[in-house]
């Protein structure tokens, strides 16, 4: 959650792992682990940033997951974890950025220019990074990881009722974006 | 073409992309790298903290001894690769320490379960708030110029709440929406503050609409962009405090339980002003 636009959400890391001392499952070496998720989180990051800091954005959230790895690695699903990490800074990097971008057009006397779009797919996400915050991720998660409500939930550590309503209203604001017209857009 | 179908189209020409585009083990080196420097420069800025300290001793700068004419050393900037001090916003001060610019400087002693996220939004130059490490509900918005609105859907002054950190918090503490409510006073960063605790009453109404979060009972904004209320969920206590330069200064600490509060308080204790 940004207390800034909003009243606080859910945001960030996990709580760390309980003291349990069973393991009931052998633990992965961190090298296994970020060749397996690497390029997905490089896809998540972009969708939410832009491609331009995707791959930053994803190595920071792995940084953050190898410096305490002996933690992560415990965690029932230590994937969400570097998923949470990496969406929390993907949608702070592009808010951060279109902030900056929008002060340089002001400073400059130009209109405001819409990001440029490469095709349908990039436009797609395009229109994902000018959602609020929590749809934005809630909506990349579900595509791009192919993630139900309850997985989605576990990984931004909200209720299921709130991804059910960011997922309905993320969808919905998208549908009524794309089918206006080309002009339109963006 | 549905909006389902055009998200897995495009989630399948992103991962596409990605995995054709990076290269893991060259990403691989380079993140074993980055964690090495890291340390490196932690060591770095230890022992230049260290010798700062053994200047100001030998100049007698520390408090009880005499102050010589000579400049005393100031830790320099922490040469840490990534984390907080690649924040445009921050100056990193060395160990945990880090100075936020705000419209007044924020120097902040960071504990240990912060990120030091900084994060600002909106293009307001006078809020940032930060997150917790070992609770995804619970974090610190600082805000400057903070201003008390109505409690309607306008998010307008109310200006029946003054305009002093002791009047904004006494009107805080009667609030309609507000239980349980106490008003106590204290010390952050040497001044004087003032800090409101309350939870909201069930089945208060909830008329301020915030984007992407639904309703809540609105307390605070600086800009039409950052906002601060309670809803359903979110437990909140305010420390409010005047700051020359920054009018009445709001540090908002919140959390989904009151245990999380408790758990925040270390950083309202590392924030100065100024």
């Amino acid at each position: 959650m940004r207390a800034m636009t909003s009243v606080p959400q859910p945001r960030t890391e996990a709580a760390p792992a309980s003291d349990a001392v069973v393991e009931l499952r052998p633990i992965e070496t961190f090298e296994v682990f970020y060749r397996r998720e690497l390029p997905a989180l490089v896809a998540f990051a972009g969708a939410l940033s832009g491609s331009a800091w995707a791959e930053d954005i994803a190595q920071e959230a792995m940084l953050a997951a190898y410096r305490q790895w002996d933690v992560v690695a415990r965690l029932d699903i230590p994937a969400a974890w570097v998923r949470r990490v990496c969406a929390n800074r993907a949608v702070s990097m592009f808010r951060k950025r279109a902030v900056e971008a929008r002060g340089l057009l002001r400073l400059s006397s130009r209109r405001d220019e819409a990001e440029p779009i490469a095709d349908e797919n990039a436009a797609f996400w395009a229109h994902v990074r000018r959602l609020p915050r929590r749809q934005a991720q809630v909506i990349a998660l579900h595509y791009i990881y192919d993630l139900g409500v309850v997985e989605i939930a576990a990984t931004l550590g909200c209720a299921e009722g709130t991804v059910k309503v960011h997922l309905s209203r993320g969808r919905a604001a998208l549908a009524r974006r794309i089918v206006r017209s080309p002009e339109e857009q963006l | 073409m549905s909006i389902d179908d055009l998200g897995r189209a495009a989630a399948t020409d992103v991962r596409r992309k990605a995995t054709q585009e990076i290269d893991p083990t060259r990403m691989l080196k380079q993140l074993r790298r980055k964690q090495r420097n890291r340390s490196v420069a932690t060591a770095v800025a230890v022992v230049g903290v260290v010798a700062a300290g053994t200047i100001l001793v030998a100049n007698g700068a520390l408090p009880g001894h005499h102050q010589s004419g000579n400049t005393a050393s100031r830790p320099s900037p922490s040469p840490t690769i990534s984390g907080p001090c690649h924040n445009a916003l921050v100056t990193c001060l060395g160990g945990n320490k880090y100075l936020v610019a705000l419209t007044v400087p924020v120097t902040v002693t960071l504990p240990a379960n912060f990120q030091g996220a900084f994060a600002q939004s909106g293009n307001a130059s006078g809020v940032f708030e930060d997150y917790r490490t070992d609770n995804a509900n619970a974090g610190i918005t600082v805000m400057e110029n903070a201003t008390p609105v109505k409690y309607d859907a306008s998010w307008s002054q109310d200006p029946t709440a003054g305009n002093t950190a002791a009047s904004i918090a006494t009107w805080l503490s009667k609030r309609p929406f507000l239980s349980h409510t106490s008003l106590t006073r204290t010390i952050v960063g040497g001044r004087a503050a003032w800090r409101v605790s309350g939870d909201l009453k069930p089945g208060a109404a909830l008329p301020a609409e915030k984007n992407g979060t639904g309703p809540v009972a609105p307390t605070f904004t600086d800009t039409p962009y950052n906002t601060a209320g309670y809803r359903p969920g979110l437990t909140g206590q305010y420390t409010l405090l005047d700051v020359p330069g920054a009018g009445v200064t709001v540090i908002w600490s919140w959390s989904n339980t009151n245990q999380g509060l408790i758990s925040n308080q270390a950083y309202i204790d590392g924030l100065s002003f100024g």
